[in-house]
């Protein structure tokens, strides 16, 4: 689960329960997630200084929100992704700024082969799925990176959006047919 | 049709040092700084040049807050009754009536419970004059000569991390009035000062007003526990500092209690 052994999750959330009197005890915790954050934050805004700000304010709203995590079972790095989903809709959102999408070769190949979409050219292939891409709102289209650029497994999804993991596998499955029905249409036209 | 998303073909490469020098853990724990990595990144090539001198300075206000530091624990009480009133004049008037306010509400539903019961009041005071930043004087001089920029003297005053209200409150349930003390009746308060570490750790409580042993030491007691501070800042930097709270300690009688 997230590259994280059973002793990193626990003690993470011994380290939340410590957080919640000294902000402070918060550190661990930082020093041990930021990478990843950032490196997820890094790949939507495609640039490293403002990736560096919404992290740190990924972090601060984190340590705003210690008082009420709550250990349901969901590791604490879950809980960090999806603050850091929302505050980045809330980046794009709020500011002018281009959203990016790192599209590479395994993103699309892994979405070719999970569309069964066959035999066309390359380019015109990567054409009608950046298209479909660009239809997705933001948030549908978190989901497919996480999925199939970022890897992370329906049952890692669903926590991280605080749904169940069948629900998040039904989620990202109707969103690859709609994106296949893109596809095809504009191979067509 | 223009695409809402700009895509590309591969991941910004970034180094693990160049990660590493975007995080900045201490930035967070200041409301101050709305925590912006552009921003600290520029704050860095302005402090080069200040680095130096703002070092220095702090470590001699270290310095003095450690020999204050020692030096109250060594005075006798005489001394000590001087700094209650600049302490308690600090307190923003408005701030004091508040939590006063507060108080005598708590004070109604501990009395609807039909108990007597002893009443704890605390009004929360930050004691400037017991500040270690507040002798600037040593630092501004160096500074003001090599760069004149105002913004280097900068100055946040510590403050609880939870807020005035949240402490006064903490103050007011978890303060116990010693039982030992109930057949004196005596009331009053203790003042205990207090040193906030870098950290926001509350260190090294002293009572400054002393109102008999077991007074002092609940006082003691529930200062050493209290909720963590956010530290004093010079231009950013975490400072150690002083601060006194006063917690006062009454009985609430029977007789005293309205609307039974």
């Amino acid at each position: 689960m997230y590259h994280q052994t059973k002793e990193d999750i626990s003690s993470d959330l011994q380290a939340m329960e410590k957080a919640k009197q000294h902000p402070s005890a918060f550190r661990p915790i930082y020093e041990r997630h930021y990478k990843r954050i950032y490196l997820f934050v890094l790949n939507k805004v495609y640039d490293k200084d403002l990736a560096a700000e919404v992290s740190a304010q990924v972090f601060y709203k984190a340590l705003e929100k210690v008082g009420s995590f709550r250990d349901t079972g969901v590791p604490v790095t879950a809980w960090l992704y999806r603050i850091a989903l929302n505050e980045c809709t809330d980046f794009f959102r709020k500011t002018s700024k281009n959203r990016y999408v790192v599209l590479d070769d395994l993103f699309a190949n892994f979405l070719k082969e999970e569309m069964e979409v066959e035999g066309s050219l390359e380019e015109e292939w990567m054409d009608a799925l950046k298209e479909a891409l660009s239809q997705l709102p933001e948030e549908k289209l978190q989901l497919i990176e996480m999925r199939f650029y970022e890897g992370k497994s329906f049952r890692e999804i669903g926590e991280i959006l605080d749904i169940s993991e069948s629900n998040a596998k039904v989620r990202t499955y109707r969103l690859l047919e709609w994106m296949k029905g893109s596809v095809l249409k504009s191979k067509k036209s | 049709m223009k695409s809402r998303y700009i895509f590309k073909k591969k991941p910004l490469t970034v180094s693990d040092a160049e990660i590493q020098s975007y995080m900045d853990f201490d930035a967070l724990l200041s409301p101050k700084v709305p925590v912006s990595g552009a921003k600290v990144s520029a704050w860095k090539l302005y402090v080069v040049s200040g680095l130096v001198a703002a070092l220095t300075s702090v470590a001699v206000y270290w310095l003095m807050d450690k020999w204050n530091h020692t030096d109250t624990q060594e005075i006798p009480s005489e001394k000590v009754q001087a700094p209650q009133h600049p302490m308690m004049n600090s307190i923003p008037e408005e701030e004091r009536k508040s939590s006063l306010i507060q108080d005598t509400n708590e004070e109604k539903g501990v009395i609807d419970k039909g108990q007597p019961k002893e009443k704890v009041e605390t009004t929360l005071a930050q004691n400037k004059s017991n500040l270690v930043k507040e002798t600037p004087p040593a630092k501004a001089e160096p500074e003001t000569t090599a760069l004149p920029q105002p913004r280097e003297t900068q100055l946040i005053q510590a403050q609880p991390l939870v807020g005035i209200d949240s402490l006064t409150r903490y103050f007011d349930t978890q303060v116990q009035y010693p039982l030992s003390a109930l057949k004196d009746s005596i009331e009053g308060q203790v003042i205990v000062q207090f040193t906030i570490e870098k950290d926001g750790r509350v260190t090294h409580p002293v009572v400054l007003q002393s109102l008999g042993e077991a007074f002092d030491q609940e006082a003691l007691r529930v200062v050493s526990a209290m909720p963590q501070w956010q530290p004093a800042r010079l231009n950013d930097r975490p400072l150690v500092s002083k601060a006194s709270v006063p917690i006062t300690f009454s009985i609430i009688r029977n007789s005293k209690g309205r609307d039974l």
